[in-house]
């Protein structure tokens, strides 16, 4: 067992490639236990690819994935199941069950894993709605909700189970001001009450640095920085600098690697 | 367009061999991983009977007026060649045969690959591209259980008793036909039918047709939404090959089977 208690997680020498493009390269991540850590990062940098080796969607080309103890590729089909009912799941789109009402898809993880009578799968769930605001669309589909309120539906049904280890792929993008207040403060709640390890992969900087307690940034196959949200703001590496001050000139390029653009523009195709 | 080198072109040859070698490996995996691997979470019987409905059900329509329409087609055209030769009392036994030995299990496949078998596609692929079967497998229950299977059983169940419907209403509609407009005496229809019918020979092997049909049509619609590109053009993709394929291999089979069952080797 690799994993002790202080590390829920544990990425030790992870490569990833799709084709011949690698994403990560020889990458060392430890998120603790009972912590809110934010994984930061541009886009397209490898942020949601990271959450779905953790929950073992992708395997690694190299290394280890340790969650609670147990390294994930080498665990077999039926284990891998057993061991994801540890864990929730907040996907960017929301990701709810297009045939079943919101009521429905939160109580989803409670009908398939639990034999909780149905007076206690009703309190439950509406517990789990009213904690992100949605009580009230208990009976409404999926094709009736907004973006931001699915993925509230979302994290409602991620946190059905109350896992151990909550992970949130972009939790805060279309969620409006007021919304976004109410998740930021459920997130660290979770954390903090329940003892959930939180992951938060997020490019929105203010929201995430204002709740992690620890934070990596990736980028470029390769972690560029690590540690709290202050010290990665006082950071002297230019290029941790350039993306917590959110500067479009440094050695972070904006641009997709491209030929020069004058000799795109009049050169033609 | 560049011009590729004779090892270019065995290389590219080589890797469309390999390419489909693996698809089928794959789909191997899938199958007996659906049908076989360890029990689903949530109540399996619940979820099968919804997919009875949407799958057997709900194509019930389309067999049912299809299966009238080629019974009365058959029974018309069996009739103005039988009556040539003055044999047109035989309308009835030629109807039934026709219908028990191939075009009930055929149509009825290619019929289902249209309507059953694009929506499976789509409707699987649609879950992946939406990050449905992720969302699943993340709670801990295993999408090839959950989704899969139930629709595989499904498949398996409805068609070949589709198939039968298909039958008899196609009878029904050859014997209207045949008796009530081209005027066959009743008597000798069905008593011509019921004497030439074996129902090890004709009956049975049309069944069986029909369960070989079932499991490869459903097996192809399942495996293409499951494994497709999950973008809009790859649904769109999956869901023609899924027609393609199965109809191909619908036709394919029922010579090979054909051939099994009624062949004098």
């Amino acid at each position: 067992m690799s994993a002790g208690n202080e590390y829920a997680v544990e990425l030790k020498g992870v490569s990833f490639k799709r084709g011949d493009r690698a994403i990560f390269n020889d990458i060392d991540i430890r998120l603790p236990r009972g912590k809110v850590t934010g994984i930061m990062g541009p886009s397209g940098c490898g942020k949601t690819t990271l959450l779905r080796l953790i929950g073992a969607e992708l395997k690694p080309s190299q290394g280890e994935v340790w969650v609670n103890g147990q390294n994930l590729p080498q665990l077999s089909r039926s284990e891998l199941f057993d061991m994801r009912k540890q864990m929730g799941v907040l996907f960017q789109s929301g990701a709810l069950f297009t045939d079943l009402d919101v009521f429905e898809n939160v109580a989803f993880p409670l009908r398939v894993h639990t034999k909780l009578p149905e007076e206690m799968i009703r309190d439950i769930v509406l517990m789990k709605l009213q904690a992100v605001g949605l009580r009230g669309a208990v009976d409404l589909m999926p094709d009736e909700l907004s973006g931001g309120m699915k993925r509230r539906v979302a994290l409602a049904r991620a946190i059905a189970l109350d896992p151990q280890i909550l992970i949130y792929d972009e939790p805060f993008v279309g969620q409006d001001p007021i919304a976004m207040g109410v998740l930021v403060r459920l997130i660290r709640l979770l954390t903090d009450a329940l003892g959930i390890t939180s992951i938060v992969v997020s490019h929105d900087l203010a929201e995430t640095a204002s709740i992690a307690d620890y934070l990596y940034v990736v980028g470029d196959t390769q972690v560029l920085g690590q540690g709290t949200p202050e010290e990665l703001m006082n950071s002297d590496n230019p290029r941790i600098r350039q993306f917590m001050k959110g500067t479009p000139d440094g050695p972070v390029p904006f641009h997709f690697p491209a030929a020069n653009y004058r000799e795109d523009l009049l050169g033609g195709r | 367009m560049r011009k590729q080198s004779p090892l270019e072109r065995l290389r590219l040859f080589g890797r469309a061999g390999i390419d489909v070698l693996a698809t089928l490996g794959r789909s191997c995996i899938f199958l007996v991983r659906a049908l076989f691997g360890r029990g689903t979470s949530g109540n399996a019987l619940q979820l099968l009977v919804k997919q009875l409905y949407s799958i057997g059900v709900m194509s019930l329509a389309i067999i049912v007026v299809s299966g009238v329409f080629i019974g009365m087609v058959l029974s018309l055209q069996g009739f103005s060649i039988l009556a040539k030769y003055g044999s047109e009392q035989a309308v009835g036994q030629m109807v039934a045969l026709t219908l028990l030995r191939e075009l009930g299990p055929v149509v009825t496949a290619l019929l289902f690959a249209g309507r059953a078998g694009s929506a499976l596609t789509a409707e699987i692929g649609n879950m992946k591209s939406t990050e449905q079967l992720s969302s699943l497998a993340m709670i801990g229950v295993d999408p090839l259980k959950y989704i899969v299977a139930p629709r595989l059983w499904a498949g398996f169940i409805s068609m070949p008793l589709l198939a039968m419907i298909f039958s008899v209403v196609g009878i029904w509609g050859g014997a209207m036909v045949a008796v009530e407009w081209l005027g066959v005496y009743e008597g000798s229809f069905w008593a011509n039918m019921q004497s030439s019918v074996s129902f090890r020979e004709d009956v049975l092997n049309g069944l069986i047709k029909s369960l070989v049909f079932a499991f490869v049509v459903t097996w192809i619609a399942v495996f293409q939404g499951y494994d497709c590109e999950p973008t809009s053009e790859g649904i769109s993709r999956a869901t023609t090959r899924t027609v393609v394929y199965a109809s191909l291999a619908v036709l394919g089979l029922d010579f090979i089977l054909t051939a099994l069952m009624f062949g004098d080797f």
